[in-house]
């Protein structure tokens, strides 16, 4: 497989998984949809202290490594 | 006012916890400290396993139950927090990328943040009915970022062929006015972050 192509195959799969996010973020706002919303589902992960952490450290590492470390 | 106090002397129910070493956020906290470690980001990997042993350190030790619930803010806190965030935002934003006030700025919220994240009353938590969609999704990501990872010649260079997340994302961050959005953005999710481990209740 060529350079370009395997770009154009990893990116491709990338933009599909996020549009599945995407998509499944708005539908679970729908009123009749049994998917959680994100909000819902961090509400019920909330209240063991390694998923906080987790949590936390996901947000922070973000930051880290897209702002502060040159990606 | 007695139900505030209830939830004050409420015991931490740590009896019916699974050990850490089988819960998945303890684990995925190990393994991405060791992966950042083989990629050759020495903080990311350093604070990573700092914090899976402070986690095992604290695994046995009764944090005090949080404070008592905080109120729904009302518009104008909304309103100020939307604000500082977008000037925090464009402040940082237009700082030369990967310099030290950047690393402060970025460092010094999360610090603020974590030491909340380990006072939490454990109790059984109940997953929302098709919560497992996410996780699948979630993985996928995981694994085709790490097959891209996997991919590359040099785990600390990213290539045109096998992009990562990272390159992927890269053009967002190469102007100050995207920067400053996404900057502002960032913070605001810590706030709410913030914000549910402080408020949420069992």
């Amino acid at each position: 497989m060529n350079g370009h192509l395997s770009h154009v195959v990893t990116v491709s799969v990338f933009a599909a998984l996020g549009l599945a996010l995407v998509l499944m973020a708005l539908l679970a706002h729908r009123r009749s949809s049994k998917l959680p919303t994100i909000g819902q589902l961090v509400r019920a992960a909330l209240g063991r202290r390694s998923v906080q952490v987790l949590l936390v450290l996901a947000w922070w590492w973000v930051g880290w490594h897209f702002f502060a470390a040159g990606g | 006012m007695s139900e505030q106090l209830s939830r004050v002397t409420q015991p931490v129910a740590r009896s019916a916890e699974p050990a850490l070493w089988r819960q998945p956020a303890f684990l995925i906290i190990v393994i991405a400290g060791c992966f950042h470690l083989f990629r050759g980001a020495a903080v990311d990997g350093v604070v990573f396993l700092l914090l899976a042993v402070g986690l095992v350190v604290t695994r046995h030790r009764a944090m005090p139950v949080a404070a008592p619930p905080t109120t729904r803010a009302n518009t104008y806190a909304v309103v100020g927090v939307v604000l500082g965030c977008a000037l925090y935002g464009w402040v940082v934003g237009h700082w030369t990328p990967n310099t030290l006030p950047v690393q402060l700025a970025v460092a010094v919220p999360g610090l603020m943040v974590m030491p909340f994240a380990w006072r939490v009353p454990d109790v059984s938590r109940t997953l929302p009915d098709r919560a497992w969609l996410w996780a699948v999704v979630g993985v996928l990501v995981c694994l085709w970022e790490l097959t891209s990872f996997l991919f590359q010649s040099d785990p600390a260079v990213g290539t045109y062929e096998h992009p990562t997340l990272s390159v992927v994302l890269d053009p967002l961050f190469a102007t100050a006015s995207l920067r400053s959005v996404l900057v502002g953005v960032w913070l605001a999710l810590g706030i709410a972050l913030f914000r549910l481990i402080r408020g949420r209740r069992t």
